[in-house]
């Protein structure tokens, strides 16, 4: 038998830094939670499909050793109490690291926690599950032929988004307080714009990936995805910290952004992103950023150089690095793949590397001329994504007057900043159509911060929302 | 500029890569994608440019260089089957 669920927390629009408060307060227990979390598992996955894995030992037994810490007066963390899942490229000790692949099914479980799931646990939180994503991380959509769809919580019909798909539906559903995924090209940015969240991909380097099973080396990043910048900040904050295991692991002290969030910066010069990003973006999209741009009291624009390129050298460099890492499981398993996955990446494997040089090449440049921006601006305004969240399924969508498949082209707005490593915020924008949208706030290298103030100053102005979807409007 | 299939195959014997006949045309699709972005790369002048490998400065993590203990003269002949004093014996492999 359960223990019998607190009434003020199935509230599922409790964010994690109002639970961990309760939690701390010990005007709830975290046995509740983990009781209440379970029972909103069971109650949406079976529409949503976000998790692939449901970790319910380990958190009902998270939950009675945090009780008890707080039952002899000990503080458990700042996130108390705070149920979490993770995109299941994440290692789970115990738990085969799917990283939404059929063929890792065959590999052991991992032996640790990936350094995040530490960092988290030790902060408090518990950890209830892995989540479903596009194979290998290489996807924009959030289907996945082996194990279904994660479905948009907003319109189960629609695509959450990816490829850290289940992540935003577990996170936009209320089933955990917030999620973990990872960004590649905006694996992260997608999935909050398509359902609704705020989402952070830091500089690249500044959060460790240790433990999680890569995609593309030199342009994997990891990050949480959440309903409030409060929490975002804070999870971030948590989960900072140079660490060895990871190459690029920044040895910068941790730079804490809670702060900022509380306090917004102010005088920040912001601009506007024009040309493609405006472009290619749909009216409801547009009608997002002129939101943003309006609210922020900026009519400063800026003409981002060879961004096109830049897109185009993402996607040299992400085909062939990833088809690099395949390479073996390709020549062995090749029909084991997801079949969109596994043509991109034959293709890769047959790319010359004077091409794979010669994007690097033009990556060097467009970084160049992109920090240069920053010299007399603090942030860039972009929509996160030049549409909201497709049909399942649907193939092609009109993009700039042109019919375009959706696959390729969902992710045109977030690669250009991914790939050169910089900050990007996620904010979801409220009322500008039946579904969210995304738009991105933008920071120099290491200034998580000035992203973040913004974000917050929009959510603070009520042009920020994230909605929880309510299971009634679950229209299936 | 668009690659047929018959292309694709000799690309992939080339690469030591069998590709199952049923992908051939998906994937004919995804190399000639590749082959427009390579075009637009090919618009921007990047003589001279060194390419950039990571956003990050990487640099090989280095231990401290310190003399340490290691295993003792005994410890070590310990482990061959026939050791002649301090000196391990190999059969014998030039006539």
């Amino acid at each position: 038998m359960s223990p019998a669920v607190n009434p003020a927390i199935t509230n599922v629009t409790a964010t994690a830094t109002e639970i961990a408060l309760a939690v701390r307060k010990g005007r709830v227990s975290a046995q509740e939670i983990v009781e209440a979390t379970l029972d909103r598992i069971e109650r949406l996955d079976g529409v949503l499909n976000a998790f692939t894995h449901v970790e319910i030992k380990r958190a009902r037994k998270t939950a009675s050793r945090i009780d008890a810490q707080i039952g002899a007066g000990e503080n458990p963390g700042p996130l108390a109490g705070v149920p979490f899942a993770v995109k299941n490229l994440f290692d789970i000790e115990g738990v085969t690291t799917l990283a939404g692949s059929k063929i890792n099914t065959a590999y052991s479980p991992a032996t640790a926690d990936a350094t995040l799931i530490e960092k988290l646990s030790a902060a408090g939180a518990i950890l209830m599950g892995g989540l479903n994503m596009g194979e290998y991380a290489y996807d924009f959509t959030g289907e996945n032929s082996h194990y279904g769809p994660s479905r948009n919580p907003h319109d189960p019909n629609r695509m959450s988004g990816g490829s850290s798909g289940g992540s935003g539906s577990a996170t936009a559903s209320g089933m955990v307080a917030f999620t973990l995924g990872s960004d590649t090209n905006g694996s992260i940015r997608v999935p909050s714009s398509f359902c609704g969240l705020f989402g952070l991909k830091p500089t690249f380097g500044r959060l460790s990936r240790a433990g999680t099973f890569p995609f593309c080396a030199s342009l994997d990043h990891v990050g949480p995805l959440a309903r409030s910048t409060a929490d975002l900040a804070l999870v971030y904050d948590v989960a900072q910290g140079h660490d060895p295991r990871d190459p690029v692991s920044t040895d910068r002290p941790p730079e804490p952004a809670s702060g900022a969030v509380a306090r917004p910066r102010e005088n920040l010069r912001v601009a506007v992103a024009t040309g493609y990003f405006h472009t290619l973006a749909k009216p409801e999209v547009r009608a997002a950023v002129e939101r943003v741009a309006k609210a922020l009291d900026t009519k400063r624009t800026v003409e981002i150089p060879m961004v096109e390129q830049a897109r185009s050298a993402a996607y040299v460099i992400t085909a062939t690095e990833a088809s690099a890492l395949h390479r073996n499981r390709l020549r062995e398993r090749p029909m084991d793949f997801d079949p969109d996955v596994r043509d991109r990446l034959f293709a890769g494997a047959l790319a010359p590397a004077q091409w794979y040089t010669q994007a690097q090449r033009l990556r060097a440049l467009y970084r160049q001329a992109f920090l240069k921006l920053f010299e007399d601006t603090d942030i860039i305004i972009a929509p996160s994504t030049p549409t909201i969240a497709p049909a399942i399924g649907q193939q092609t969508f009109m993009l700039g007057g042109k019919e375009v498949p959706v696959r390729a082209n969902i992710g045109i707005f977030t690669q250009p900043f991914s790939f050169i490593g910089f900050p990007a915020v996620a904010v979801p924008i409220s009322c500008v159509s039946d579904m969210p949208v995304g738009v991105q706030v933008i920071a120099a290298p290491w200034r998580e911060e000035d992203a973040l103030s913004i974000a917050a100053m929009l959510e603070q102005d009520g042009i920020a929302k994230s909605l929880v979807a309510e299971p009634e409007a679950l229209n299936v | 500029m668009a690659l047929d299939k018959a292309t694709v195959r000799s690309i992939a014997t080339l690469a030591r890569i069998r590709i199952p006949d049923e992908d051939l045309d998906g994937l004919a699709g995804e190399l000639t994608n590749i082959l427009d972005w390579i075009e637009q790369l090919d618009q921007v002048d990047t003589e001279g440019v060194a390419p950039m490998t990571s956003v990050a400065d990487m640099e090989t993590p280095m231990r401290a260089d310190e003399v340490t203990g290691g295993a003792g003269q005994d410890q070590i002949l310990a482990n061959a089957p026939d050791p002649q004093g301090p000196y391990f014996t190999v059969p014998k492999v030039v006539e």
